[in-house]
């Protein structure tokens, strides 16, 4: 499901959470920022095609998914050139270390722990496109 | 002629039977018809709660975000939804921290006496439920209940409270805590060390108490250790190894030597040593993998003979510390050799999948 008004200068999120609560969250807080349009999926398999489908600026991948977990997204994803440096950031429950380190092995740029402060998230995800846009000449 | 034959049981017994056929057929039907009332009624209720909900969600939203003040939520909740609406806070608290936190707790404030009554029903999941949203919601202005909960008869209502104490950490009410464990035995050590490693590594202190105590259970002990060696303690090294004198169950000493191995140094290697030869397989394999952490290289030929240990779980903790040492040329020699633990050396050597 997409969020947020569609736009040719719109960066598009990804956001494959299956917790509807922590969905409408972190959909919610994105999609109010101007430039951002969130597509929300529930499952591994609807991100895969979600991410073939889209262009995305980044995406936020839970790491307890239905079907494929968020981590099998992610080594999918970084095993494609077109996303092998896409911003990524995964969501982990407390208590979760070995997925945090997997997931650092398989290329996630971030993790943000569960339960979440949303303002950090989203703070997370700018820092991550900051450093992926080129820099303004001066 | 026709002849009548007499009954050989009088009318009062016909009747009587034909009123009891009546009476169950009635109550069937009543039966029935309540259950079908009862669904209807429950569906409407639940069809209500959703549409509740449903309006709240963007209010609640645009609440956390800070874009909307919180009064303007609160105004939508009407008297009769009061209990409803900290179940629905209850749902998105257990999801955020910080602000948003914070704010959730504002919103329950004026509503959290509500549930002070259900503490005291005789439903064990009605208590539970209470003690979760004072949990939740107001663990701190509510902590004297929460503490008080840790005496229920029921397991369940402790759990959930315990759960809230570790959460919302209090050095005072830390004793209480691990005093209740005992009763949590239908939890598993994992599941307890992940809720009370939430009380962090400033409660490090009650935790290495406990796990010098040799009074205290072996459970209790072994919950004291992992928890420990999840916040990396230090100074709990030593404590481990004095532990280590006098603890028989083998749960204890495995978690004891785990913790060694997380946060000992190069003097515990001695006490390590003297593990790896053990009656006891499960220690063996915890000590030769803390002998490679801590002694390095120089203990690499023991590591080596406990790959000849009777035991394949010992033997397998041995490759994987000599895989730990950087001693693959040595596995994959012995495995060349047609040593007896090929096969082990070949399934920890085996490169790892994709996952």
């Amino acid at each position: 499901m997409t969020h947020g008004a569609a736009g040719p200068d719109r960066e598009v999120i990804l956001v494959a959470e299956d917790d509807p609560v922590t969905a409408k969250i972190v959909v919610y807080r994105l999609s109010r920022d101007a430039g951002m349009e969130v597509i929300h999926v529930a499952d591994g398999e609807a991100a895969l095609e979600a991410a073939a489908q889209r262009t995305l600026a980044a995406a936020i991948l839970d790491i307890r998914l239905p079907g494929l977990d968020g981590l099998g997204v992610l080594a999918r994803l970084r095993a494609s050139v077109r996303h092998a440096r896409l911003p990524i950031i995964m969501l982990t429950s407390l208590g979760t270390e070995t997925d945090i380190i997997r997931g650092f092995e398989l290329g996630a740029d971030d993790y943000v722990v569960k339960p979440f402060s949303p303002a950090e998230l989203v703070a997370r995800l700018h820092r991550l496109l900051r450093r992926r846009r080129p820099p303004n000449p001066a | 002629m026709t002849a009548t034959l007499p009954l050989p049981f009088g009318d009062e017994i016909f009747w009587l039977l034909s009123l009891s056929i009546v009476v169950v057929v009635v109550s069937a039907v009543a039966l029935t018809v309540a259950a079908v009332l009862l669904r209807i009624r429950n569906n409407r209720v639940a069809r209500r709660w959703t549409a509740l909900e449903a309006a709240w969600d963007p209010v609640m939203l645009a609440v956390l975000a800070g874009d909307r003040p919180p009064g303007d939520l609160s105004r939508t909740v009407a008297v009769a939804d009061a209990r409803q609406f900290l179940t629905y806070l209850v749902r998105y608290a257990r999801r955020v921290k910080g602000r948003d936190r914070a704010v959730l707790e504002r919103l329950a404030e004026p509503y959290l006496p509500l549930v002070l009554g259900e503490l005291r029903d005789r439903r064990a999941e009605r208590r539970a439920a209470a003690v979760q949203v004072l949990g939740e919601l107001g663990a701190h202005p509510y902590r004297t209940q929460l503490v008080d909960a840790l005496d229920d008869p029921a397991p369940l209502v402790v759990v959930i409270a315990a759960e809230a104490l570790a959460r919302d950490y209090a050095p005072a009410h830390a004793p209480a805590l691990l005093e209740r464990l005992a009763r949590l035995e239908l939890w598993t050590v994992r599941f307890l060390v992940s809720m009370l490693q939430r009380m962090g590594p400033e409660s490090a202190g009650i935790f290495r108490g406990a796990l010098a105590d040799a009074a205290r259970p072996a459970r209790l002990r072994t919950i004291a250790a992992n928890v420990l060696a999840v916040f990396n303690d230090l100074p709990a090294g030593d404590v481990a190894v004095h532990a280590l004198d006098g603890a028989d169950d083998t749960d204890l000493r495995v978690a004891l030597i785990r913790l060694i191995d997380r946060v000992g140094t190069a003097d515990h290697v001695p006490v390590l040593r003297r593990l790896v030869a053990d009656p006891v397989p499960a220690v063996r394999g915890a000590a030769v993998r803390a002998l490679a952490t801590l002694g390095g290289d120089a203990e690499t030929a023991l590591i080596r003979r406990a790959i000849d240990d009777d035991s394949h779980w010992v033997a397998i903790h041995a490759v994987r510390a000599l895989r730990t040492l950087g001693r693959a040329d040595l596995l994959a020699t012995l495995a060349a050799h047609g040593h007896g633990r090929a096969s082990a050396i070949h399934e920890v050597l085996a490169p790892e999948g994709p996952g």
